[in-house]
């Protein structure tokens, strides 16, 4: 599998509820067909300053999984260093987390990944993100890293631009609008749980793991900018994985005390 | 927005009366060929040299967005700022800066504010919990009761748990503590220019340089940083909230240490968590032979007190903690112990250590 593909959402978490397991599904599905075999998925958590949370969900949703999970802090290399470009290059698929657009490319900009992350793509390793992560796959988004909704570049391996959270959030849906209607290039608008599957050049198709949430082509023609909903391709969440005797046993004990009104 | 000289010889601070009046005026070229000049003034109780330079840039704005009925502002012909101190108009200390010709280095510096940075080699708050020597220095350097201290954690991707032990430092009734995350920018403040110029310290926590630099260059931070210590702000940070202020610093972030261009505002080499034989030491030394410029090295404990350029006093939180110069004499790197102040009461540091050792030459 060479096709370059990238896999762009437009928000969700690593939770269990089941559009998250649907969207963590087709993750592995998507690495699992790069690999013929058992995946490497690393995560790449820059955007939000490789905050623990965001590592400890990931490895939540994909530690229990067919696959072998590994995740790259660029904050953290002192206690933990690690060679970037060859770790980037043996995965299958790079998943990149959502936070600040600008602080994400500063910092990929500072310890040079930028490269290294086209050269994956190139080479068919799978690219994905949410939010900030999947923005900065294009020329150009709608990114809050500076407190107001504003546009803000991308690294340009996907033409055009994206803004995410698109119905979720109305202020930054407006602001992509505005821009669009300014000449940002013409793009896409993905709401949460909305996602576009990339490969290759051929035009992307899309994806939705929640009823009623949907992806937007975002172009300006002669009279103000337009917005059209795309076919999207439902994606139906697995069942949950079975828990593991200890959790379940600690999920019965918790209820229980909860029950019993022992809250602490 | 270009900043004002106030020159050398008219230092603020010192035989001023304790009220100004700021003018500044901007005579600009129009479309229709007309000359506009536009005059904002203010009356200010003197002060720090920092709060005049925001009256100033403030009145510069103000006559910035002035704009005429039915015509066109072209370019700035002159710009001008002017002082007059006290109730009389005569007692005119002249314009400060009355061209947009040449700026010379002198004239964009307050002599009378000096430029500080304490560079810790490791230490306070973040690593030596219950031993506020070094935090407490820096603390004494500002001037007021309540210094306004601000902590950037960005080097540590803005951490939670690490802005919290922060606050548990550096407590309310001692200063007023602000942090800026620059990966939540819609939670801080909304300009972070006036903020941080309006702090007395401004304390960078430990983690990785090179994000850090990345982090600030996005959002203009460093240039902030850089009129903030013009302006008499103190800057002080540990580890890599050291290393950024160099030109050159040693970072051990890869694996393999490695040369980083830092800010540049202290025209020298940095090598942190130091001491002589250890990996960081001899990483600094083949540096140095690889044509890395002089500088200084600090050990865990010990901090190296800039005031402008130079380097003032080495203090430190532990009685053998120690500050270094190194560079290199021909072939040779040589590496130089600095004298060292011990922050603690010495006589009690004997108990556990050597006396004798608290300064050493």
């Amino acid at each position: 599998m060479t096709v370059p593909r990238i896999l762009t959402l437009g928000g969700h978490s690593f939770s269990s509820r089941p559009p998250d397991r649907a969207v963590c599904e087709l993750l592995l599905r998507l690495a699992t067909e790069r690999a013929g075999g058992r995946p490497r998925i690393c995560l790449l958590p820059t955007a939000s300053g490789d905050t623990s949370e965001q590592i400890s969900s990931f490895y939540a949703a994909f530690g229990e999984r067919p696959c072998d999970p590994s995740d790259l802090s660029l904050f953290r290399l002192g206690r933990r260093p690690m060679a970037l470009r060859e770790h980037l290059l043996a995965q299958d698929l790079i998943y990149v987390g959502g936070g600040s657009l600008l602080n994400l490319l500063a910092v990929w900009e500072a310890h040079e990944l930028e490269g290294i992350l086209a050269l994956a793509w190139r080479e068919g390793i799978v690219l994905a993100g949410q939010s900030a992560g999947a923005m900065c796959w294009f020329e150009a988004g709608i990114t809050t890293s500076s407190g107001r909704p504003e546009p803000g570049a991308g690294l340009g391996l996907l033409g055009g631009s994206l803004c995410v959270h698109y119905n979720n959030e109305p202020d930054r849906r407006l602001a992509y609008l505005d821009a669009v209607g300014d000449g940002m290039p013409a793009g896409y608008g993905l709401d949460d749980y909305a996602g576009l599957l990339w490969e290759g050049a051929a035009p992307p198709s899309a994806l939705t793991a929640r009823r009623g949430a949907r992806a937007y082509r975002v172009a300006s023609n002669g009279n103000g900018v337009q917005e059209s909903p795309l076919p999207a391709r439902f994606l139906p969440a697995p069942a949950p994985a079975t828990l593991r005797e200890d959790i379940a046993e600690f999920r019965r004990v918790a209820n229980m005390r909860k029950r019993a009104g022992w809250l602490g | 927005m270009r900043r004002w000289g106030l020159p050398a010889a008219r230092a603020w601070g010192e035989g001023l009366p304790s009220k100004l009046r700021l003018s500044v005026s901007i005579a600009r070229t129009c479309a229709s060929g007309s000359i506009q000049v536009v005059t904002k003034e203010a009356r200010v109780r003197a002060g720090v040299a920092v709060e005049l330079q925001l009256v100033v840039d403030q009145l510069e704005s103000r006559a910035r967005r002035h704009r005429p009925l039915g015509d066109l502002m072209l370019g700035d012909l002159r710009i001008g700022a002017t002082v007059h101190a006290g109730e009389r108009a005569d007692a005119n200390f002249g314009p400060l800066y009355n061209d947009r010709g040449r700026i010379r280095d002198d004239h964009l510096t307050m002599e009378k504010v000096p430029r500080q940075i304490v560079a810790f080699g490791g230490g306070g708050f973040s690593m030596e919990a219950g031993n506020p020597l070094l935090d407490d220095y820096v603390l004494g350097l500002c001037r007021g009761e309540r210094p306004r201290v601000c902590f950037l954690p960005s080097a540590s991707g803005d951490a939670d748990h690490y802005v919290v032990r922060f606050y548990r430092a550096f407590l309310a009734e001692r200063c007023e503590a602000s942090h800026v995350s620059l990966f939540r920018r819609e939670q801080g403040p909304s300009d972070l220019r006036e903020h941080l110029l309006a702090q007395d310290l401004i304390y960078v926590g430990g983690g990785s340089v090179v994000s850090l630099l990345g982090v600030w260059r996005a959002h203009g931070v460093d240039a902030i940083l850089r009129d903030a210590w013009r302006a008499g702000v103190v800057l002080c940070g540990l580890s890599a909230g050291s290393l950024c202020w160099f030109a050159e610093a040693v970072s051990g972030f890869h694996g393999a240490p490695r040369r980083v261009a830092g800010l540049g505002l202290l025209p020298h080499s940095n090598c942190v968590h130091y001491a002589p034989g250890s990996a960081h030491c001899l990483a600094y030394r083949e540096l140095l032979r690889a044509g890395m410029r002089a500088g200084y090295a600090a050990g865990d404990g010990a901090a190296l007190h800039f005031v402008g350029e130079d380097l003032s006093r080495v203090v430190a939180s532990r009685p053998e903690a120690r500050g270094y110069r190194l560079e290199l004499r021909g072939d040779e790197v040589v590496e130089t112990s600095l004298a060292t102040a011990f922050l603690g009461d010495t006589a009690a540091a004997a108990g556990t250590g050597d006396a004798a050792s608290a300064v050493a030459a």
